[in-house]
């Protein structure tokens, strides 16, 4: 490079080097919004109680950790999102998965699937076999699952709104000769909160949504007791737009219109309460997140025990799976989407996830590659086994900024939830659209904050530079034969089936729906025995709760 | 903003085909091209092909904007611009945006596609590729 600049050329750009040598953070809030002091003290958690706030891992409040001696009495699982193409394809993803090293599974299915509808729905074309594994029929969770030793390994079945996808489920485990009482894992089945991740609330209507979520926390506490039948789903509600408080709020409202419902069906609380987990996001700044969770810890048991009077210990914890903010990643420069995620990644960790799913760097672009999913896991591995944070339960505790940003949290966490109680719960927050309206406009607001780079993304508005290594990224690319095939299968199993036996199925689970005076999942999995698909499981049940078959009208009951 | 075409705000129609549900994207856009000064008409999800050119014939739209996350850009960009070319519509602007990774750009502007806007486009981007578009479309 020419030194011998014209001294202009050479004054402006050290005047240039010399500004960024100065530079100072754009401002003093965090990642939400809130003002953050240059340091903190004592001062700043005056009247902290150690007993009363925090107290030891384990123990209430369980501000520090829902176990005494958290990881070293397990590592959090080391679960990555899976699935797409065909149940073949998604089957050999998680075994490469778990030859990797990942510790749990995590099946993604297509949108068609977790709309509702069969792979031969005609307005679902273009979309089978994206997104996640499509799952019609009883065979392709068969598939899925092959090989998978279901009472020996946790799997998550990653569907808000559509209950049943955990009858095909059991129906599978079943078949295998696999002891109900053994399965472990957990279905997100939070079906109020399919608004927030895309999905037409017509899809699943309130009222039918209650039904589905509650039937299926019942039937695993009575025949599946290590399963956690829902799981309230943060992370899509904060990839929708959302702060940090709102994140929580919003899935402690819908956590109370299950529990509210789960009481009106007289479950009792001790058996219910435990059986509600969480989905919650991490997203970059690093400090506000671990607040962000100790709060949801201790403000969750607090709920518990006061609104609901339970005391039981276990009923009182919250317990909750990471998945890292996907809309935190950059498409320009996607390596350094691997440092986004370890810092997101890391701050799940200090903050005592129960388990953990990072993001690929290719996450603009694609679903993961089999070597952009394996330096996901592997920086899982790298975090679990080389930087040692998993010795010590809640380091962070007592230091004065993550005490004090925790107890901020909690507060604005439970300003939002009273607002929602006004409205006279979450559903009502919905109806009115007000619950939209916030990720609405808090989406607005971020975006605008980035355009104006009072929001600073490394490489989009600062640090930018050519699409060099964009253009280098393998892309993941879902094979058109793949799908077809797949979608072939179905046509092949619907003519093989005995339609009289399967129509009597039909029709019981239709009107048991009707009746609403029975769990529809013995009826359901004996029509999937029957060679039900998950379209017509579906769509008989909303008939029977006065809904279409089919919400885009453009399929028609087979009888 | 530039020169509004035959004198009127221009008019864009913004929407998703398909079932793909993921919003937040073309949200944004609509609100940030409606302060810009557009007319934008936010069609909503869960459209089909036909129900687009429909629209966009109904509210003689300027140009229509489909967004995408799942990968299922190039099968419903190839059905739009077949039935825009069908219905006459060779004066409207046909955009893209959403998870289009770097290696289908090429596809989807050999399809007909006449812009894309992939992840972290700033929206400024988009308004001025509109403009600049159009008066080079109706030249």
């Amino acid at each position: 490079m020419e030194f011998k600049l014209k001294e202009k050329e050479f004054l402006s750009r050290a005047k240039h080097i010399e500004e960024i040598y100065r530079e100072k953070p754009v401002n003093h809030e965090t990642w939400s919004g809130y003002p953050v002091k240059e340091f903190y003290s004592p001062k700043d958690i005056e009247g902290l109680d150690y007993t009363q706030d925090l107290n030891d891992p384990g123990t209430y409040p369980y501000t520090r950790g829902i176990y005494p001696n958290m990881y070293r009495g397990r590592l959090w699982s080391r679960r990555e999102l899976c699935g797409f193409g065909s149940p073949k394809k998604t089957n050999e993803r998680i075994h490469y998965l778990l030859e990797q090293g990942e510790s749990a599974v995590n099946i993604a299915f297509d949108i068609p699937t977790n709309s509702g509808v069969d792979s031969d729905h005609p307005l679902a074309k273009g979309d089978i076999g994206l997104q996640g594994t499509p799952i019609s029929t009883i065979q392709d969770m068969e598939t899925t699952l092959e090989g998978i030793p279901l009472e020996n390994v946790s799997v998550n079945l990653s569907t808000i709104g559509v209950t049943m996808l955990m009858a095909f489920y059991l129906v599978a485990a079943r078949r295998r000769g696999f002891d109900f009482k053994q399965l472990r894992g957990t279905i997100l089945n939070d079906t109020l909160g399919d608004p927030f991740c895309g999905y037409k609330r017509s899809f699943v209507p309130s009222d039918l949504a209650l039904k589905l979520a509650i039937d299926c926390v019942e039937y695993c506490i009575n025949h599946v007791p290590k399963w956690n039948p829902l799981s309230v789903d943060g992370y899509n509600i904060r990839e929708n737009g959302v702060n940090a408080p709102q994140e929580i709020a919003f899935t402690f409202g819908l956590a109370k219109e299950y529990l509210n419902e789960g009481l009106r069906r007289g479950i009792p609380i001790d058996d219910l309460a435990p059986r509600i987990t969480f989905t919650a996001s991490a997203e970059m700044d690093f400090f506000e997140e671990i607040a962000k969770l100790r709060a949801a810890r201790r403000l969750w048991a607090k709920m518990i025990h006061d609104e609901y009077g339970v005391r039981d210990p276990k009923a009182l914890k919250y317990k909750f799976h990471v998945h890292t903010a996907g809309s935190s990643l950059t498409r320009q420069q996607p390596l350094s989407n691997m440092i986004r995620v370890t810092v997101e990644a890391l701050s799940a960790i200090l903050a005592g996830t129960q388990s953990l799913h990072t993001c690929s760097y290719d996450e603009n672009m694609g679903l993961p590659t089999e070597e952009s999913v394996q330096l996901a896991v592997r920086t899982q591995q790298i975090l679990a086994y080389e930087s040692r944070v998993c010795n010590v339960a809640d380091p962070l505790a007592g230091s004065y900024y993550v005490e004090a940003l925790t107890n901020k949290m909690e507060e604005e966490i439970k300003k939002i939830l009273d607002k929602i109680d006004e409205m006279g719960g979450m559903i009502k927050a919905q109806e009115s659209g007000w619950a939209y309206e916030v990720v609405n406009n808090e989406a607005l607001k971020i975006e605008k904050q980035i355009e104006s780079g009072e929001r600073i993304i490394v490489g989009v508005n600062r640090a930018v530079s050519d699409d060099e290594q964009e253009k280098q990224v393998r892309v993941h690319e879902v094979s058109e034969a793949i799908v077809r095939g797949h979608i072939d299968s179905l046509t092949q199993f619907k003519k093989k089936r005995s339609m009289d036996a399967l129509k009597l199925a039909l029709l019981k689970l239709r009107k048991e729906a009707e009746e609403k005076r029975v769990n529809l999942f013995p009826s359901a999995m004996d029509a999937i025995e029957k060679g039900a698909t998950l379209g017509e499981i579906n769509g008989y049940i909303r008939m029977g709760f006065g809904y279409p078959y089919d919400d885009l009208g453009a399929v028609s009951p087979p009888f | 903003m530039d020169e509004l075409h035959r004198g009127k705000k221009l008019r864009i129609l913004l929407g998703k085909v398909g079932f793909d549900g993921h919003d937040r994207g073309i949200k944004i856009v609509a609100a940030v091209l409606r302060e810009t000064g557009y007319e934008v008409i936010y069609l909503g999800k869960y459209l089909t092909v036909d129900s687009v050119i429909k629209a966009a014939i109904d509210e003689d739209a300027d140009v229509i904007g489909l967004s995408f996350l799942g990968g299922s850009h190039v099968i419903y960009s190839r059905e739009i611009v077949e039935q825009m070319k069908a219905n006459g519509l060779d004066d409207v602007l046909f955009i893209v945006g959403g998870v289009v990774p770097h290696k289908d750009t090429g596809v989807l502007k050999d399809i007909g596609v006449d812009a894309i806007f992939p992840p972290n486009t700033m929206t400024k981007e988009i308004t001025e590729s509109i403009d600049q578009k159009i008066k080079a479309k109706r030249a």
